[in-house]
């Protein structure tokens, strides 16, 4: 208990709460840019922190970070571009939502449900530490491979009309994350000898490409409505009821717990918490057939997920020194650079860190709720602005997105031919979010495929497979995942042959 | 005025050939607040961060400012190993001016607490009865950094088969969980990686790769190798580099403000912060230091890589 009012005493001091605003600000505004990832967005915050004590940075860094999980997916509701890579999947129920006129509604429950999984994910972090420091380190590479490949099964059910194209635009990712220096042995694969493919394909580019660019060109692409689309009149700011919010009481609470879990686990631990909290809810609804089409279960699940996951994130960088995911190395540093040891010693001899996050992880998701009436009300504005104004507001700020990125034109020009790619593909009827899919979850599913397989001995190649099943977690996620991969393929066969009858 | 007179008058970039949080980007913006910060130069040094290809983004990058005045990168040995490894055609003699080595980091070899190894020396002998039967892991690629680091006293020690060792690389964050988790059974990483864990008794630090003992009171308790028997060192030492061809007058300037700054207490003090070594070499002292340093690694990746096909 003295613990938490020391922490909540450093949040709450005059100076240091304005600080917390200012940071939600920040972040949200960080996250809402696209190509400014989380990660970036915490390294934008740094430079504030440099005359902070060291208390006061971490409450600071974290503010902006959870902030810009949040920021992300605004923007993947109104435009269609995932600010953050996590926000992705809000995208397929955010934007369609939007579209209807429905903003207003999509956005409030974005909003409300972040902030209930970052709340969540705190009060884990705070009473569950060394607990799940425990469950992260015994999450090998066979685990992280299952969990990741459990994300890449949703592909047949992304649109179970069009199973076929889907699975092929999926594969199509895969290949796409193929592409570059190896993971694990450093030798270049499908570059045809340029330079410029040697980094591999960036995702976060691709991404705005697929999304925004290729929206923009659909939305042009119909001139009659150029104007109606953006000028749509009934565009509301209404928030959601309060039954619709109780409608998702579960898939919060699920999340919650996913995303927590996920976001201990070190690599893309909010993406992947989103893209399988996503999965993991259309799976067990009731109406698996209106995600995809703008429902509110479809923006709560990735974004109660990805926001659980920050919490996570925090928790083996506080108890163990280890960041959990590349924002929290970022922390990491910058509290070196302030004198402080991490390691399992600082929560004995510092404990007011540990509060101090969970105090500005608490204070910024509250901050963020009452700022999203007013943020919600201003942002459904925008989208009044008529299009032939908005798209290429659009196009420019997705071009700085991927410019900022790594500084580079290529990943601009990757950027244009995702965008172009994109808009084909989707008139050829193949399906960008199951390939942008394949492409982030490509290189981690390999990696940590291929590292399980030298780590779990085995006299050849199939044997170390079959080794890596019989992990316990890995063979149950693993189980799970062939179920929701085969059953909508199985199922209208089973359909059939039942009526055939 | 000369142009060497009013040099610098605009921003000049600091790249960091890594993402941000990672040493590199450390390193860089320690070494820009220095020289702000202490009033040496006055111009903003923003930096920039370009990471891939285990720095090779980086030196390409560099590559193409051939001549310019307006940029510096930080490398360390990987510069070499990104070369020597294949992974890129560039290299730090035709397309880099080496400006000036500012610091040396040491590496260091750590085992979880319940390890059967009680010494590095008990590591080799495992490796010398059989190089396959541990698993080595690091925080750079295959045939970077920590691997070359571990190879490079196996080699010392005796061991055969070097090209058996297995070695996984945790180039994206991982490795120290994966000792404290059991799935290696020697980390192959920077100080900095284990210091605190080996404080709360959670990790047991065999052996650093420096020549004496460091200073820092927490790693002085740690043997060198050769302490241990094994007369080898590897030293990270980092330094700041310009284009290929960049001019006389900004390289003097650089090579006369960095000596300058590493003079400064602030710098002194960011070193011991991190557990740096401060190590000034000017541009002719460097250029020779690289050039026998390269030479040794080529050896060492030539023998370990022996019968393995080149990887161009």
């Amino acid at each position: 208990m003295e613990l938490l009012t020391s922490g909540l005493s450093v949040v709450f001091q005059p100076a240091m709460f304005l600080l917390i605003i200012f940071a939600v600000f920040l972040g949200t505004l960080f996250g809402a840019l696209p190509g400014v990832s989380a990660t970036m967005a915490v390294t934008l915050g740094i430079p504030f922190t440099y005359k902070m004590d060291a208390v006061s940075a971490i409450a600071f860094l974290v503010a902006i970070y959870c902030a810009s999980i949040t920021g992300g997916g605004m923007t993947a509701i109104l435009f269609k571009i995932p600010g953050v890579p996590s926000s992705a999947p809000t995208t397929y129920d955010g934007y369609p939502m939007a579209q209807r006129g429905e903003a207003g509604k999509a956005l409030g429950m974005q909003l409300v449900c972040s902030a209930i999984g970052g709340m969540f994910a705190a009060v884990c972090m705070l009473l569950l530490s060394p607990q799940l420091t425990q469950a992260a380190l015994s999450f090998g590479p066979s685990e992280l491979f299952a969990i990741s490949f459990m994300g890449l099964s949703i592909l047949t059910s992304l649109e179970t009309d069009n199973i076929c194209r889907t699975i092929i635009s999926g594969l199509l990712g895969l290949l796409l994350a193929c592409i570059g220096l190896d993971p694990l042995l450093g030798v270049p694969r499908l570059t045809f000898g340029t330079r410029f493919l040697t980094s591999g394909i960036e995702m976060i580019p691709v991404m705005i490409g697929f999304f925004a660019v290729t929206e923009v060109l659909k939305q042009t692409a119909k001139p009659s409505k150029l104007t109606a689309v953006g000028g749509n009149s009934s565009m509301s700011a209404k928030m959601p009821s309060l039954k619709e919010f109780l409608s998702v009481k579960w898939i919060v609470a699920r999340c919650s717990v996913v995303g927590t879990i996920i976001g201990i686990l070190p690599g893309a631990g909010a993406t992947i918490a989103s893209f399988m909290c996503y999965s993991m809810e259309q799976k067990l609804s009731k109406h698996p057939e209106k995600f995809g089409t703008g429902c509110l279960d479809g923006i709560a699940a990735p974004e109660t997920g990805n926001n659980a996951a920050t919490g996570g994130a925090m928790v083996p960088l506080l108890s163990l020194g280890i960041p959990g995911g590349n924002a929290a190395a970022i922390m990491m540093s910058a509290l070196v650079l302030k004198g402080v040891t991490m390691g399992p010693l600082l929560l004995i001899d510092q404990p007011q860190f540990l509060s101090a996050t969970f105090a500005s992880m608490f204070v910024s998701n509250i901050v963020m709720v009452l700022a999203a009436i007013l943020i919600a009300k201003v942002f459904v504005q925008i989208l009044k602005v008529p299009y032939s104004i908005l798209g290429p507001t659009i196009i420019m700020m997705a071009t700085i997105g991927a410019y900022a990125t790594k500084n580079t034109a290529v990943d601009v020009i990757l950027m244009a031919v995702a965008g172009l790619a994109g808009f084909l593909l989707v008139k050829c009827k193949f399906n960008s979010s199951a390939m942008i899919l394949g492409l982030v979850l490509g290189t981690i599913c390999e990696s940590n495929l291929r590292r399980a397989v030298t780590i779990i001995q085995g006299d050849t190649l199939t044997e170390a497979f079959i080794n890596l099943l019989k992990r316990p977690v890995t063979g149950v996620v693993m189980l799970v995942c062939m179920v929701v991969l085969l059953w909508p393929v199985v199922k209208p066969l089973v359909a059939k042959k039942a009526k055939a009858q | 005025m000369a142009a060497e007179d009013v040099y610098p008058r605009e921003a000049v970039e600091m790249i960091a050939p890594a993402g941000p949080g990672s040493g590199f980007d450390l390193t860089i913006r320690a070494v820009s607040q220095c020289l702000i910060g202490s009033g040496l130069v006055l111009v903003p040094l923003p930096v920039t961060n370009k990471p891939g290809k285990g720095g090779s983004a980086a030196l390409e990058y560099l590559a193409g400012k051939r001549g310019e005045d307006n940029v510096l990168s930080i490398f360390s040995p990987p510069i070499c190993l990104v070369h020597l490894n294949g992974t890129t055609s560039y290299n730090y003699k035709e397309n880099t001016t080496p400006v000036a080595k500012l610091l040396v980091d040491y590496g260091c070899f750590a085992v979880r607490c319940d390890s059967p190894y009680e010494s590095i020396g008990d590591v080799m002998d495992a490796l010398r009865e059989d190089p396959g039967s541990l698993t080595v892991g690091g925080t750079s690629s295959v045939w970077s950094m920590d691997h070359i680091q571990f190879l490079s006293v196996a080699r010392a020690a005796g061991v055969d088969g070097l090209d058996q060792i297995v070695y996984e690389g945790y180039e994206n964050g991982g490795a120290v969980s994966s000792l404290m988790g059991g799935r290696i059974d020697v980390l192959s990483a920077g100080i900095s990686d284990v210091v605190g864990l080996m404080e709360s008794g959670d990790l047991r630090v065999l052996a650093v790769t420096a020549g004496e003992r460091l200073e820092n009171e927490k790693m002085a308790e740690v043997p060198t190798c050769r302490e241990e028997g094994i007369d080898v060192e590897f030293s990270n030492w980092r330094g700041l580099f310009g284009p290929a061809d960049m001019p006389d007058y900004a390289l003097e300037y650089w090579e006369r403000t960095l000596k300058e700054m590493s003079e400064t207490d602030g710098w002194r003090e960011t070193c011991s912060r991190y557990g740096w070594t401060e190590d000034f070499e000017g541009h002719e002292e460097f250029g020779k230091f690289l050039d026998g340093i390269n030479e040794e690694y080529q050896e060492l990746l030539d023998e370990v890589k022996g019968l393995e096909p080149a990887l161009q």
